[in-house]
């Protein structure tokens, strides 16, 4: 009985041992969108999530700030201003203003005041109690932004945010 | 600058999804997957784009895309290494009727893709008929009869 020859494979560019590596570091790259869905679940790269908001205090004052923010998308700072009834103020370094936009002060300040390190918003607080001061800005570019931001009658408090492209 | 590096940020970061995410998807691009390629565009626009929508913006986008297209091109002909990269190699998944399970496996294919583009390319109705079922590069499943 004749036995039927073998067909020839067609003449293309396989490379066997190349597609077998690339299966490799396909599946490799599968773990790591998973890993980097992980991360933005988490808040490790902003837009909400556990990891996405940082908490600093300084006395019994308490600032929450966005720890891991994205370029061009809406954020916002909270800042419990505390003290006696009167001028509360909320100083935000240079580094702040170069760093982000802001959108809007809640409640808006009675007025700002200017120097070479900065910005001072001044509220007027009608009693004793802490008052919340909301800022909602905008990062203006990516990378790791530093700032500090001093509460009225607090030490100055550094703060780190990174900011996603 | 800005918009020429957004343009190359977002070419570059699409080739590599795309390409890392296997030949599989665009050998058998299902209507949902159409859907998924249509939002995958609009996100990307956004991105592209940011809140520029002049008309230097769009010109210089549109041309610093199809400048890297045309760079990777070059390059792409010069070192064969960067073509099996950027485009992948064809693979040999049926050999003289013989499935090769390994090779069916690892890029995602099933015995019945493969007897779907043999109906539709060739007519032929079984497995045997088929000398060479080949997943190319593209991301087609190209059938030899015998």
């Amino acid at each position: 009985m004749p036995t039927r020859a073998k067909a020839q494979p067609p003449e293309i560019a396989e490379d066997r041992a190349f597609q077998e590596r690339f299966w490799v570091v396909e599946r490799i790259a599968w773990i790591g969108f998973v890993v980097l869905l992980a991360a933005a679940v988490s808040g490790l790269m902003g837009s909400g999530g556990p990891f996405s908001r940082g908490e600093a205090a300084a006395g019994d004052t308490r600032i929450d700030y966005p720890a891991h923010a994205r370029w061009e998308a809406g954020e916002e700072m909270n800042v419990h201003l505390t003290g006696p009834s009167g001028e509360r103020r909320l100083a935000l370094s240079q580094g702040f203003a170069d760093a982000f936009e802001i959108d809007d002060i809640q409640p808006p300040p009675t007025r700002v005041e200017a120097d070479a390190n900065g910005q001072s918003l001044v509220f007027l607080a009608t009693g004793p109690d802490p008052m919340q001061v909301r800022i909602a800005m905008t990062p203006r570019s990516p990378g790791l932004v530093r700032y500090i931001v001093t509460p009225h009658g607090q030490a100055a408090v550094p703060v780190t945010t990174f900011v996603w492209p | 600058m800005e918009t020429v590096i957004r343009g190359v940020a977002i070419y570059v970061i699409l080739l590599i999804i795309v390409r890392l995410s296997g030949r599989r998807t665009l050998a058998q691009m299902t209507a949902f997957d159409l859907v998924l390629v249509l939002i995958c565009a609009e996100t990307t626009q956004q991105a592209l784009l940011a809140d520029d929508f002049s008309l230097t913006n769009a010109v210089l986008l549109i041309i610093t895309l199809f400048t890297v297209d045309i760079g990777l091109s070059y390059i792409k002909e010069k070192w064969s290494f960067a073509e099996k990269v950027l485009d992948g190699v064809p693979t040999i998944l049926v050999s003289d009727g013989t499935p090769d399970e390994r090779a069916l496996k690892r890029s995602r294919v099933d015995i019945d893709d493969i007897l779907q583009a043999a109906r539709e390319k060739q007519g032929l109705e079984r497995l045997d008929q088929v000398k060479f079922a080949v997943l190319e590069a593209g991301g087609d499943i190209t059938i030899v009869p015998k």
